[in-house]
């Protein structure tokens, strides 16, 4: 706390432009920020774009990885669920799946942190290079796959009580086409409208999962930047997740486009 | 385990002299499984998924996932561990800057000191010892500090270290953007005679040599400082900086030229493992996770994974003994009726300081009786615990009853604090404490910079609820904690008056035994009058947890950590 | 539980598709609906039989137990279904799937839904036959494109091309007959194909459903509500009530001289405009049937039209009516000609 002299305290202020009316202030963020120049971290000093662009990467691949898990897991779950729905495999599996929706993200990397290393010990756990995406990508994976798991059955089900179903069985389609071609392609679009919301909680949760897993991605950049009351790293941070959910949405209509006929001509 | 794998690592050389990079760097590793055929492995895993999967970029989407996990698992597993004779060592924050002179804290002050020699060295008993400086001399005025440094000292980037050099670090420690540099406050000049350092101060400077020791004060090598403005520490200690990546981890590479200096290690030369890394790993069950997993060697624990891992015979806690911490409290004077020296002697007879160490800190700490870092010479505990309050409920209670509080008119009085792990319970034992008395008590805790604020805001205040507010120092100078914080209006204007600077000012007057026995009368002075309340030591980041099988750690004054005679 | 008698059908020997004494009834929990209550009927080759009756009187359920749709549980499905002699009622569903869209094709009530939106036209076209025949996909394309043109679809290479929501509601059903018509079935079901349709459309789809029963010797069961569709339609008529069949005949015969209290209740209730000039003093008041149809619900023991029935008796209430025949090929169930 000592030797910051006077001076250096008025050169950060005028540096900030914290002498400035506040509407002033915030215009010029805005103003600089079009121009993609979202100021300097206080802690480093360095551009914030540049500095959070350089985490990106790993806070995406985490997002896609944990996804795809996700997808993998709760899909085919959702999948089987429905085909046996009413039935005890259908039960057991939304019996779990609440489990899974249940249970905080931190909690289950807690409890991989601590069963994983002790059984299965090549699996890295703190961090470093590139295999150590497994267990926060599991993490995120498992409780959402819970999610999907549910979406996916409710939304075949729906789909299943369609007349197009009937036809498509009346037409003596096996049942593994009519489920895979004749429900699960209407079904996807609201699977697919889930996932795009599950892109955003799950960037969200990858805050928590990050720390938790020392994944050098946004979500540390955003705890740490909290900490220290790096207001401008924390401003653009929030633009920048902000500019990810829309692209994910621009990208999640394009998706719709593809599955849905409908969309495209209507 | 991966033993077998550890062999077949080589490691491609690393330029070590890099910029800070803020880039995730995934080391390059090499498969020497294929007969000498090097390639870089990541790459070819990316080009063969291309080139394999072009025409159907739909499959290569969906497999992406599945690919990248499972082939980076099985390849990278290894790389993952702390193999190549690497230190790492995880703790829970970053540093915040490797320049010495920008503010590091204690966090980067650890890793610096790593990478810089100081002048001169403490041995254990304190007493100051040749580091780059093989001699010195103090001027009796304490105004000039001579210090004749070694010849052919090398920089690790092969510049040499002279005279000149020391210079060039003190000139660029006096620059007014430098922080956290209270020991050089009043330098005047910094100048060179041939191989000798020449330090100048316009006012008596006692407390400097024994700093130059600590954790501040390593020498950095001009060459640090790059042509285009860019910095990255070079000095001459036993470790290299090869790269820091933010948030993520500082690596550092043994300086095979090294000589070592320092009584406290044993290991003549460099350092008996090739590498050094600090690994950010910010939750506590994932630092001793990787450290039950082997991918890293020292890892901090919480003070609950210390119980845990304490009587566990495969993993030993290393404490820090010379941490020069301690943790205390005082009041606001001020405000009535903490002016009257019985109510403020109850509150310290009623804290239980053993308990908090026992409870709060597992026993890895100890209550101390004087208000100064222990094990310095005339820090005596015996003689302390005579002048101040020992853990006494009755004793409280009577005082209290003759300052006029009971239980129709209970004192009220808010505990202000800030958190900390361990401290957290402790104040947790403390409002019990105070209220086991009969004190309306409340615990009011705040984020550290927003404490600090608002203390020095009760601190003015001669009204209202009174106040007692902990907070922890460190220090190697008995006096120095004094000097900052109850000298004149005090870091959180918690200075104690006129009666309080003159004394200090005496002792640093002194030189030795005088010194000694001045310095113990502050000490009786405070107790009796119970202005401070010393309670635990050491108080923060003093533990750190390894493998049974991991010797040589050295924790050294201040908690420096040393790594030169560690086996993994 | 009454006697049950086997339809005496002149032409039964020759009928390809054939259900004895079938029931369907509906589990849930400890309730058991009865939604089809040992009913026997068939169909010869060439031939239309109309089911009618109310909605709710489980002509449709009927229907879908003769393809295997009802999915079980909660469905229990209980008597024979013979096709072409072959009982394929509990056949393993591999098996089922080869006769479906095969050798009984169906074709649904709405076209609206009964097409699969986000499919092509040619999707929906050739995965009928594909699944049927070892045929390429070129093959199947061009079975697809004639049974378009079968079904008087123009330019249907376009058609393929588009998906349901770009054809209109009449394409749409012709579409579906157009499916159903693929692997040249035996057997056409059809399941109110017209109710939501316009009238136009309704007699071209119908004139269709006719044309291909004669060109194609398809056996047709035409299930339906509206009597007029049946008169111009069917040659052979099952009405259904409650679950039962109550009276079956040959359409003249049927419309000539209705025999169940229900069946001529039904006759009078429809408009007429057969030579009776509208307005005049000699028209005819709209009969309407008293009460309404019974909820589905545990088998009763005795005629289930009894609580409507102007004639019924005790013997009505507690006794199920045989099934009798009171002229050739006309067949009533009912107490009124027991005796």
């Amino acid at each position: 706390m000592e030797g910051v002299t006077p001076e250096q305290i008025e050169e950060m202020r005028r540096q900030l432009g914290l002498g400035q009316p506040a509407w002033v202030q915030s215009a010029l963020y805005v103003w600089h920020a079009i121009q993609g120049d979202f100021g300097h971290t206080i802690v480093g000093r360095e551009p914030v774009l540049g500095f959070l662009l350089s985490r990106l990467p790993a806070t995406l691949a985490l997002t896609a990885s944990g996804l795809g898990i996700a997808i993998a897991i709760g899909l085919p779950l959702g999948f089987l669920a429905a085909y046996n729905r009413g039935r005890w495999i259908d039960n057991t599996l939304m019996f779990i799946s609440v489990l899974g929706i249940s249970m905080p993200s931190f909690w289950l990397g807690l409890m991989l942190l601590l069963t994983v290393p002790v059984y299965l010990d090549f699996i890295p756990v703190a961090g470093e290079g590139p295999a150590s995406i497994i267990l926060p990508a599991l993490t995120l994976g498992l409780v959402y796959s819970a999610v999907i798991a549910r979406m996916t059955r409710s939304a075949m089900i729906e789909v299943l009580s369609e007349d197009f179903i009937r036809t498509a069985r009346a037409k003596g389609l096996r049942e593994t086409i009519v489920m895979s071609r004749h429900a699960f392609k209407p079904a996807s679009i609201s699977i697919v409208t889930v996932i795009g919301l599950i892109f955003g909680s799950m960037m969200g949760g990858q805050v928590i999962v990050e720390n938790v897993f020392s994944w050098n991605g946004l979500g540390r950049v955003a705890v740490l930047a909290m900490q220290q009351r790096d207001y401008p790293t924390i401003q653009g941070f929030i633009i920048l997740f902000a500019a990810i959910i829309v692209t994910v949405s621009v990208i999640l209509d394009m998706i719709y486009l593809w599955i849905d006929p409908r969309v495209r001509t209507g | 385990m991966r033993t077998d794998r550890k062999e077949g690592n080589a490691v491609v050389p690393i330029p070590w002299l890099a910029t800070v990079s803020t880039t995730r760097s995934v080391a390059p590793t090499t498969i020497t499984s294929c007969q000498g055929v090097k390639m870089d492995q990541y790459r070819s895993i990316g080009l063969n998924i291309v080139n394999r999967d072009k025409q159907n970029r739909s499959r290569w989407f969906a497999s992406f996932t599945a690919v990248a996990v499972l082939t980076t698992a099985l390849s990278y597993g290894s790389a993952a561990n702390a193999a190549d004779g690497a230190i790492i060592v995880a703790r829970a924050l970053d540093v915040g800057t490797l320049d010495r002179d920008a503010g590091p804290g204690d966090m980067g002050n650890m890793v610096i000191r790593s990478i810089l020699d100081p002048l001169v060295l403490l041995d254990r008993d304190a007493s100051i010892k040749p580091g780059l400086a093989e001699s010195w001399e103090i001027s009796p005025d304490r105004l000039t500090y001579k210090f004749k440094i070694r010849s052919g000292l090398k920089c690790h980037d092969g510049t040499p270290f002279d005279a000149e050099a020391v210079k060039w670090n003190f000139e660029r420690m006096a620059r007014p953007e430098t922080t956290g540099v209270s020991a050089i406050r009043n330098l005047d000049d910094a100048s060179v005679e041939g191989d000798v350092a020449v330090i100048r101060f316009k006012t008596r400077n006692d407390a400097f040599i024994r700093a130059l020791g600590a954790l501040r004060y390593g020498m950095l090598c001009p060459s640090s400082d790059k042509a285009d403005g860019t910095f990255a520490p070079i000095g001459t200690g036993p470790w290299k900086f090869i790269s820091w990546t933010k948030n993520d981890k500082v690596r550092l590479e043994r300086n095979d030229d090294y000589v070592n200096h320092d009584p406290w290690i044993e290991n003549p030369g460099a350092p008996h493992e090739k590498f050094l890394e600090f690994r950010v790993v910010p939750e506590n069950v994932a630092r001793i996770a990787a450290l039950r997993s082997g991918e890293v060697n020292f890892a901090e624990p919480s003070y609950e994974q210390v119980a845990e891992l304490r009587n566990d015979p495969n993993y030993k806690i290393w404490a820090g003994e010379h941490s020069g911490q301690f943790a205390w409290g005082a009041f606001t004077l001020k405000v009535p009726p903490l002016d009257d020296r019985r109510v403020r002697q109850a509150v310290v007879h009623a804290m239980d300081r053993k308990t908090y160490s026992e409870i709060a800190f597992e026993g890895q700490n100890s209550p101390i009786n004087c208000p100064a870092p222990p094990n310095l010479p005339f820090i005596d505990q015996d003689l302390c615990a005579q002048w101040g309050q020992s853990y006494d409920p009755e004793k409280a209670k009577a005082l209290l009853a003759e300052a006029g509080y009971g239980p129709n008119n209970p004192l009220k009085l808010t505990i202000s604090v800030h958190q900390l792990p361990g401290w957290d319970l402790m104040h947790q034992i403390m409002l019990q404490n105070l209220k086991d008395v009969g004190i309306d008590a409340t615990l009011e805790t705040r984020e550290a910079s927003a404490f600090m604020a608002d203390i020095k805001e009760q601190n003015t205040r001669t009204e209202g609820i009174p106040i007692t507010w902990t907070w922890g120092s460190s220090g190697l100078d008995p006096l120095s904690p004094y000097e900052q914080q109850f000298v004149g209006a005090g870091q959180f204007n918690g200075g104690l008056g006129a009666e309080m600077d003159k004394l200090v000012a005496e002792a640093r007057s002194l030189e030795g035994d005088a010194q000694g026995k001045a310095i113990q009368n502050i000490m009786q002075y405070i107790l009796s009058e119970a202005f401070v309340y010393p309670i635990v030591s050491p108080g923060w980041q003093f533990v750190i947890a390894t493998k049974s099988s991991t010797t040589g750690f050295v924790y050294q004054y201040l908690n420096m950590m040393n790594f030169n005679d560690v086996k993994l | 539980m009454g006697q049950v008698f086997e339809t005496h059908n002149v032409a039964a020997h020759d009928q390809v598709l054939k259900a004895v004494d079938l029931s369907v009834s509906f589990q849930s929990g400890n309730s058991n609906a009865v939604a089809v209550d040992h009913v026997s009927f068939g169909v010869a080759r060439g031939e239309m039989l109309a089911l009618v009756g109310e909605s709710g009187c489980g002509k449709s359920t009927a229907a879908l137990a003769l393809l295997g749709l009802l999915r079980s549980p909660p469905a229990r499905v209980e008597g024979r279904i013979l096709l072409a002699g072959r009982s394929i009622l509990g056949l393993p569903p591999a098996d089922l799937q080869q006769i479906r869209g095969k050798s009984i094709a169906m074709i649904f009530q709405q076209p609206m839904t009964s097409l699969n939106p986000v499919l092509t036209i040619e999707r929906q076209l050739t995965e009928s036959t594909m699944a049927h025949e070892s045929i390429t996909r070129s093959e199947a394309i061009s079975r697809a494109r004639d049974a378009l043109e079968l079904v008087g679809i123009s330019s249907p290479e376009t058609r393929l091309r588009q998906y349901p929501h770009q054809l209109s509601g009449g394409m749409r059903q012709r579409v579906m007959i157009a499916m159903a018509m693929a692997c040249r079935p035996s057997v056409l079901v059809a399941d109110e194909p017209t109710t939501a349709l316009d009238v136009t459309m309704q007699a071209q789809i119908l004139s269709l459903i006719k044309g291909l029963k004669r060109d194609f010797g398809v056996a047709t069961i035409l299930i339906t509500h509206d009597l007029g569709v049946v008169a111009e339609n069917a040659d052979r008529v099952a009405v259904m009530y409650a679950g039962r069949i109550v009276e079956q005949a040959g359409t003249s015969e049927l419309f000539r001289a209705p025999a169940h209290p229900y069946t001529r209740g039904l006759i009078a209730a429809v408009p007429r405009l057969d030579g009776v000039p509208i307005g005049s003093a000699q028209t005819r008041r709209l009969q309407e049937i008293p009460g309404s149809v019974p909820q589905a619900g545990p088998s009763v023991p005795g005629c289930p039209f009894a609580p409507r029935c102007p004639l019924a008796s005790d013997r009505c209430r507690s006794m199920r009516p045989m099934e009798v025949a009171i002229a050739p090929e006309h067949l009533v169930s009912c107490w009124e000609y027991a005796a």
